[in-house]
């Protein structure tokens, strides 16, 4: 099986809104993701803008309806889809979220979470070996934010590290999450990321949230807020470099401000990195 | 996990407020799509909008791609009775022009082909043609009671314009109309034409067809039957 390569340094989730605005020159991002059910089997401008942005970008996938943790059988005709579009555009990284939705051939367009069992680390660990044999490179699976937390016998941070294990997937360790799921179920973020493989995360991703009365809601709709920050702080002086993504998905503000805040990380974050 | 996904689609009520949270997401993250993908159907329905769309997602999307939800959207409303129909009987036509647009506004480009009147051609992925009872391509600024009043019929080319990359319609008379469905079926523009030589004679219709005719290849919107799709 290949390895994938993540590119290195700060990437940002491309969006509609702010295509045309993408040149090589000047600020920039040094790396793009996208969600390839936003993008595959569309031709005409979206094709034609994307072909210019990958000519002077490294893009990577994050999918949305792989749906690892449903009952119902993979979805071949979908993933056929989607390897074709990586391979149209030489996408060599997948990631994916530790979630499910779609039940019954239905699909919901929103990650549900799953129970964190034993039976659901093997049902999930043997489909993402299924996807990777598919795809002939291991995948990458976030850690979703869950308002609500199915029945199960384990903790959060050892059901995806038994996942990693059995399954040989990496890790994308969405520090937005985690913060917000310690919140709204009221454990210590640090504690987590303690427990956690931080040895298998291939990448990060950090975004805003909002609070709702007594519930953070993970909206991709702010700035990263300080304490998430310093969550992201503590994992780099563990770990060290790593490739990080900033997304955004509601609010979005004029691309300029999203390059500044893709800054103000770079500087923040490189200086953590510097003895 | 059956739970979670019926109270998600709205199917199940729920008093478990973070439970709620999920058809919350749902809902908006579907109302949303919807809105960008059929915003004048949207204008015309009001704040039925909203019940559409819970209805829609009570009967369950069956597709992993959030943009092609709005095309089982259209087949949805188009299969549905509602009473919004009675008031507004172009809504079905409707729906369907702007699922068309973003189809014809998505397709995979073709090269273009040469025209002959002995070739066979097909509209390529970015045209449709269409026939409806309503001006649909005319409701802009528009009223319902207008819009109904003028139903007739109306036959349409819908097409992607290479240049600009913007989704563009234009009428089309009967004879035209038809005789483009013919030259999509199969048979060549001279056969399609010599069809019609009792209404229409084909020394002097030939040259306006011809130039017609270029004029669609040359923006790849006919093409060659022999050409398959220049893009995998």
């Amino acid at each position: 099986m290949r390895r994938f390569k993540v590119p290195e340094g700060f990437g940002l989730g491309l969006r509609y809104s702010f295509l045309e605005e993408v040149r090589p020159e000047g600020k920039k991002p040094d790396w793009f993701e996208i969600a390839p059910e936003n993008w595959m089997d569309r031709g005409g401008y979206f094709r034609r803008e994307l072909s210019r942005i990958r000519r002077d970008f490294p893009l990577v996938c994050h999918g949305l309806s792989l749906s690892i943790g449903s009952p119902d059988p993979l979805n071949w005709e979908f993933l056929r889809r989607v390897r074709k579009f990586m391979r149209e555009f030489e996408i060599e990284v997948y990631s994916e979220h530790l979630s499910f939705c779609s039940l019954g051939g239905e699909y919901v367009y929103d990650l549900l979470p799953v129970p964190f069992t034993e039976d659901m680390v093997k049902h999930i660990s043997k489909r993402v070996n299924e996807v990777q044999d598919f795809f002939g490179f291991p995948i990458i699976l976030e850690n979703i934010t869950y308002y609500y937390r199915p029945k199960g016998e384990l903790e959060e941070w050892e059901f995806i590290n038994a996942v990693l294990e059995e399954s040989g997937a990496y890790l994308l360790l969405d520090v937005n999450n985690v913060y917000v799921n310690s919140v709204n179920h009221g454990f210590d973020p640090y504690t987590f990321l303690e427990k956690v493989r931080l040895d298998r995360v291939a990448y990060i991703h950090v975004a805003g949230h909002e609070r709702f009365g007594r519930i953070l809601i993970d909206t991709h709709g702010e700035k990263v807020m300080k304490k998430v920050l310093d969550l992201l702080k503590f994992i780099l002086s563990r770990i060290g470099k790593v490739p990080i993504l900033l997304e955004r998905d509601n609010n979005i503000p004029p691309y300029g401000d999203l390059l500044d805040e893709l800054d103000s990380l770079r500087r923040a974050l490189n200086s953590t990195l510097i003895p | 996990m059956e739970k979670i996904f019926r109270v998600a689609l709205g199917r199940d009520e729920t008093k478990d407020q973070r439970l709620k949270i999920y058809r919350d997401l749902v809902f908006s993250r579907l109302e949303d799509a919807l809105s960008v993908s059929f915003p004048i159907f949207k204008s015309f329905v009001g704040e039925d909008f909203g019940r559409l769309v819970s209805e829609f997602m009570k009967n369950g999307p069956r597709t992993p791609i959030l943009l092609e939800a709005s095309r089982e959207f259209a087949e949805f409303f188009r299969k549905k009775e509602d009473p919004l129909k009675e008031r507004i009987p172009f809504l079905d036509e409707l729906v369907l022009f702007e699922w068309l647009e973003i189809e014809v506004f998505n397709a995979e480009e073709e090269e273009t082909s040469e025209f002959s009147w002995e070739r066979t051609y097909r509209l390529s992925e970015s045209a449709r043609l269409v026939s409806f009872s309503y001006p649909i391509h005319r409701v802009e600024g528009r009223g319902p009671e207008e819009i109904t009043k003028a139903k007739g019929k109306y036959n349409l080319l819908i097409y992607r314009d290479p240049l600009d990359l913007e989704v563009k319609s234009v009428d089309l008379t009967e004879f035209v109309h038809s005789l483009l469905c013919d030259v999509d079926r199969g048979l060549t523009p001279k056969e399609a034409l010599l069809r019609r030589k009792e209404t229409a004679d084909p020394e002097e219709v030939g040259p306006y067809l011809e130039r017609f005719f270029r004029e669609l290849c040359s923006k790849a919107l006919l093409v060659s039957r022999s050409v398959h799709r220049s893009l995998p």
